[in-house]
């Protein structure tokens, strides 16, 4: 069978003490067929730096996303950039990692530290050949991962945290992977671990970092889907068929949203529908618990609320914290790649009045709306109608 | 001594129909009152033209205010005693 890896990227930077801008430069490509990674720490700190590196992965990614290889990238950036004649080093470093959805991967680094393998806790070797790409000197790198697999990307800035200071060699390879692991067990995402190796960095350089320095945690992952069940059907006959739809399938995370739709599903499943004592968040029912569903919300409100928070969620990263129903089921919605929608299409009668003067959406708008949010979040979105 | 339930309904209408009122004013009955019941959410009683919807032991009370919940509060617990 062919693998689908899921890749998920988590990107932090710090730019060196008393400088606005920082000079390393991260670009990701995600087409169906891979997912590139680009990295570039422009020579020195500050605009200069930042200018250079930008230059480098929007060119990059400018012919990646046209479908030239990765070879050809590198000789285009090689045979551009020129070198510094002072100091006699490139402009900018690059690596570019390719990720293929089989797991297969394609890795080409110039003057940046190693790009880190970490699998089940313990770093593995990634054996590199050197070659010379337009005159440079690049190591490249052909290798597998598998779900649950790490890669670490960094800056020399991380490499270097602390040195001459805290540590007299800097943070080094090792002092990465520790912390990385450290954090590792504890998120299931890649950008909280992304901004506690930064806070770690940081650290090590007592808050006045002396260089740029980034770090990206590649996690790949198998994909995610996610059911929702909403609504009752049209017709009540169709309640068993319609709960048999949503438990069929296996290894996806079950979300119900709507009283009359928890009771349904409670009923069907010979189990008790507990709701919470918490009404966090004044404006959203409570939520509630059926033993086997990872998700039970109130539906109108809730869904309604959802699209509005879904739609801020990346102007407001802090929003994610609350733990009322609607961004649990953001939160939801936000991790899966693949969402099906079973929507119930049964009115109630009680609700047609509210619904208009409080301009809420029907639970079949809001379900669209929701498709166009999350399609355009690069999410697969199936909507069944009952 | 069992303690009488006493079930706020949650669904969409009663939510929109003011069932925290009655929650708030459940909260701030006398202690020794308070003691005497289990207070919770429950999901939807179905009856949503109706709301707010409690429960009140095996009554369920429609149209719901905070006075009328706690007059049946008060009847239950002195029938209890």
């Amino acid at each position: 069978m062919v693998m689908t890896l899921k890749i998920d990227v988590g990107i932090a930077s710090l730019s060196k003490y008393k400088e606005e801008v920082c000079g390393d430069t991260v670009e990701i490509v995600k087409t169906e067929q891979s997912t590139t990674i680009i990295f570039s720490d422009g020579l020195g700190s500050g605009i200069k730096a930042s200018i250079l590196s930008i230059l480098t992965t929007k060119i990059a990614s400018g012919l990646l996303k046209r479908n030239v290889s990765l070879e050809q990238v590198f000789e285009t950036i090689a045979d551009t950039l020129p070198t510094c004649k002072v100091r006699n080093l490139a402009y900018s470093t690059l690596s570019i990692l390719r990720i293929y959805p089989d797991g297969k991967c394609h890795l080409i680094e110039y003057d940046n530290p190693s790009l880190l393998w970490i699998r089940k806790g313990k770093p593995l070797s990634i054996k590199r050949k050197k070659r010379e790409i337009a005159g440079k000197e690049t190591m490249e790198a052909q290798f597998n991962i598998e779900p649950g697999d790490l890669l670490v990307m960094i800056s020399d800035g991380v490499i270097n945290a602390g040195v001459g200071g805290l540590f007299r060699l800097g943070l080094g390879y090792e002092g990465v992977i520790n912390s990385v692991l450290d954090w590792a067990v504890e998120y299931d995402d890649s950008q909280p671990v992304a901004n506690r190796v930064t806070d770690v960095v940081d650290a090590c350089y007592l808050g006045r970092p002396g260089d740029d320095s980034t770090s990206i945690i590649i996690t790949a992952r198998n994909p995610r889907t996610a059911i929702l069940l909403t609504g009752p059907p049209a017709n009540p006959e169709h309640d068993q068929r319609l709960v048999s739809t949503f438990l069929e399938y296996k290894n996806v995370q079950r979300i119900v949203c709507g009283g009359a739709t928890g009771n349904l599903v409670a009923r069907e499943m010979g189990r008790e529908i507990k709701t919470s004592l918490q009404y966090e968040d004044p404006s959203v029912p409570p939520t509630a618990t059926i033993k086997g569903i990872n998700l039970v919300t109130e539906g109108i409100l809730t869904l309604n609320k959802c699209l509005t928070k879904l739609k801020n969620i990346t102007q407001d990263p802090t929003s994610e914290t609350c733990s009322d129903g609607a961004t649990l089921l953001c939160k939801s919605l936000k991790k899966a790649d693949r969402i099906i929608f079973l929507v119930g299409t049964a009115v109630n009668p009680a609700h047609e009045e509210f619904m208009n003067s409080l301009q809420l959406l029907t639970r079949t708008e809001v379900v669209e709306r929701l498709k166009a949010l999350l399609t355009k979040m690069d999410k697969e979105v199936i909507i069944e109608k009952y | 001594m069992t303690k009488i339930p006493v079930k706020v309904c949650a669904g969409t209408s009663c939510h929109l129909m003011g069932n925290q009122e009655i929650i708030e004013a459940l909260e701030n009955m006398p202690d020794q009152d308070l003691s005497r019941i289990e207070m919770g959410y429950t999901s939807c009683f179905g009856a949503c033209e109706k709301g707010p919807c409690v429960l009140v032991g095996d009554k369920i009370i429609y149209k719901a205010t905070p006075e009328k919940v706690l007059q049946v509060i008060k009847e239950e617990l002195k029938s209890e005693k």
